[in-house]
């Protein structure tokens, strides 16, 4: 029999018939081609993005060592377009880096609350066995956590925009301004507490505690999801508008509020709605599992989590989830963040300035931090740059390939600076900046232009 | 699946949106690629083939388009137009001689093949209402080993029966089938 005679001529019709009277595809197979055509998709979203800025930059044809060329004329629209957003995000990412001292990679935790959480079941390194199942659960539940966060973080939840209503606020200074909500539709989320409920049905019993402790306090140091900040803050949901008339002037700021609830039903305010905001920039990768427990690491680009304040993240900050199974079911078990790749990469170029690089004195560089008399940093290392860098490559947070524009003295674009970077060590560590980061950053590839 | 309803899990997350579209749609794109591929391509072409289907479908759902009623045939379409392209690729990569070139997409709707081609489709409903008479299990042997190109282990382990069964029952149910065929008057050289 010739298979390939035999369903000549077969049309859609037919194969649509065919298909569903004689599926094929195992769940796993399914799984595994969804998986592949989101990847794709992420990744072709993201190359258009990047291809929209630097179409004209190969990065094939680079020359190593230091050559003249001229400046490509997509590089003013893009330091335009950076200069923008610098200005909302880039003062708020150097407070972040300096504060907090840089990204945390607790791998030590890690591993501690494996072992409490494993019991006898000893976790298996991945290779090439099936962990399909994991796979499915990891795609759903870190989905799952990324929807509610965008609801709570950007409002991105179904509305009737026609069922609207509109206060008159004052705000600390008692000036006014006017709010707008919009009744929430999604049949899942009718309220404040469904909303909570919803994450925390997410969540194992352990994670919740460690989310929100019995002294009404959260761990920030375990927890770089700010979940609990919408969770938990006072004022978030509790505000009832009901007393109040649509379009009433209410004498107190204190009531401000993203959700509040009129008549028993959920009204968001319209204020940083975002539709469609990207989470993660990668698909889960299962790292190690057993019976009823494993983790898996995604790159995340959310918003609820700390980037150092980096904008346009397209790369993002790697997320390690523990997952285990409670009743049968798969839980969070707890959220770990590894290196944020955009602030390490920008902590590498001011380490190769000034401690690798023979070529160029950093005295002629804007890449050092600056400071005043007292010694206070007025202008960090970090804001020189976040606006003029993309990374255009990177192997989850182990390894990227930056492209940066380092200015002179004088503030005029001086240098085109495109390397691989290997991050070597986890540490928890800040990154000042200035100082040598020898054992952190080891780097190949690296081309030097000057820009004239 | 409804444009509306596609609309409303839109609004709701894009992922959600992508995972019903391809729970609903999978075996569909699945058969429409592979009934292209399957003479030239792998596994990994068909499955790559098919996740590029989706990537596609999900990008054109990014620009908003109005599907109306009209979203399966949207997907049928783009995924024949993918598997077509993969099919040029293939061919290509693998230096056959099997082309499908655009003599071949002219030669394909002149008027003489437009009758041929409905001939054969008729051809294809009756074997596969054929195929359907033979019963269970062996209706769904000859499918997935002749149109999907299951091996006997992957068809053995998805009714829960041994391979050797499987083997055995196939060439049984292909003799069956090719006797209800030439009773159809469908028994040209090549095809049983």
């Amino acid at each position: 029999m010739n298979k390939n005679n035999l369903f000549e001529g077969t049309d859609d019709m037919l194969l649509d018939k065919l298909s569903q009277e004689f599926p094929v595809l195992t769940d796993e197979e399914k799984e595994r081609i969804f998986a592949m055509s989101e990847r794709k998709y992420n990744i072709n979203k993201n190359n258009e993005k990047v291809n929209t800025n630097y179409k004209d930059f190969s990065a094939d044809n680079e020359v190593k060592g230091v050559e003249q060329y001229k400046r490509p004329m997509w590089y003013k629209t893009l330091s335009i377009a950076a200069a923008a957003v610098l200005m909302v995000g880039g003062v708020a990412g150097s407070m972040m880096l300096m504060q907090h001292g840089g990204t945390r990679v607790p791998t030590t935790n890690i591993e501690e609350t494996t072992a409490a959480t494993t019991d006898a079941t000893e976790p298996t390194e991945s290779t090439t066995e099936d962990v399909s199942e994991y796979m499915a659960a990891a795609l759903e539940l870190t989905d799952k956590l990324a929807h509610y966060e965008n609801v709570l973080y950007n409002h991105d939840i179904a509305v009737d925009e026609n069922d609207s209503l509109t206060f008159t606020m004052h705000n600390y200074e008692g000036k006014e301004h006017e709010e707008h909500y919009v009744r929430v539709i999604d049949p899942e989320i009718q309220s404040g507490n469904d909303l909570k409920n919803a994450i925390l049905a997410l969540c194992t019993d352990e994670f919740k505690d460690l989310l929100y402790n019995d002294s009404g306090e959260y761990d920030e140091d375990n927890l770089v999801f700010n979940i609990c900040d919408y969770l938990y803050s006072s004022g978030y949901f509790i505000n009832d508008f009901s007393g109040y008339e649509n379009g009433a002037t209410i004498n107190n700021y204190y009531k401000t509020g993203s959700f509040i609830t009129y008549n028993d039903a959920l009204y968001v305010c319209t204020n940083y709605m975002e539709r469609d905001a990207d989470y993660y920039s990668s698909e889960p990768e299962i790292i190690s599992h057993g019976d009823d427990y494993f983790e898996a690491t995604r790159m995340t680009v959310g918003p609820c989590i700390n980037h150092f304040g980096c904008p346009d993240i397209k790369v993002g900050t790697k997320a390690t989830f523990q997952f285990k199974k409670v009743d049968g079911k798969w839980k969070i078990n707890n959220i770990k963040t590894g290196r944020s790749v955009e602030a390490w990469a920008l902590a590498a170029v001011n380490h190769y300035f000034n401690n690798v690089c023979t070529d160029y004195s950093p005295d002629e560089l804007d890449i050092r931090n600056d400071q005043n008399e007292d010694g206070l940093i007025t202008k960090s290392f970090y804001d020189k740059l976040i606006d003029n860098y993309r990374i255009l490559k990177n192997d989850s947070d182990n390894s990227c390939r930056i492209y940066c524009i380092i200015k002179d003295k004088e503030g005029k674009d001086h240098l085109e600076f495109t390397a691989d970077i290997d991050f070597l060590i986890d540490d928890d560590f800040g990154f000042m900046g200035d100082e040598d980061y020898s054992e952190y950053f080891s780097f190949s590839n690296v081309s030097i232009k000057e820009i004239r | 699946m409804k444009d509306t309803e596609l609309r409303q899990l839109m609004a709701q997350s894009v992922q959600k949106c992508h995972r019903a579209v391809f729970d609903n749609y999978c075996n569909y794109v699945y058969a429409i690629v592979i009934n292209v591929l399957r003479s030239c391509g792998t596994r990994e072409d068909i499955d790559d083939c098919v996740s590029d289907v989706f990537m596609k479908i999900y990008k054109r759902f990014d620009e908003g388009i109005d599907f109306s009623d009209n979203l399966k045939s949207f997907i049928a379409a783009v995924s024949r137009n993918t598997a077509i392209d993969a099919f040029r690729k293939i061919t290509l990569r693998n230096n056959k001689n099997v082309s499908f070139d655009d003599e071949d997409m002219e030669e394909l709707r002149s008027e003489e093949h437009i009758i041929e081609n409905s001939e054969k489709k008729e051809q294809s409903r009756i074997i596969f209402g054929k195929i359907k008479e033979l019963g269970e299990p062996d209706s769904t042997i000859i499918i997935q080993q002749y149109f999907y190109n299951r091996t006997a282990k992957e068809i053995a382990d998805s009714i829960s029966m041994t391979a050797a069964a499987v083997q055995k029952r196939s060439s049984r149910a292909k003799q069956k089938l090719k006797a209800l065929l030439i009773e159809e008057g469908i028994g040209r050289e090549g095809l049983v």
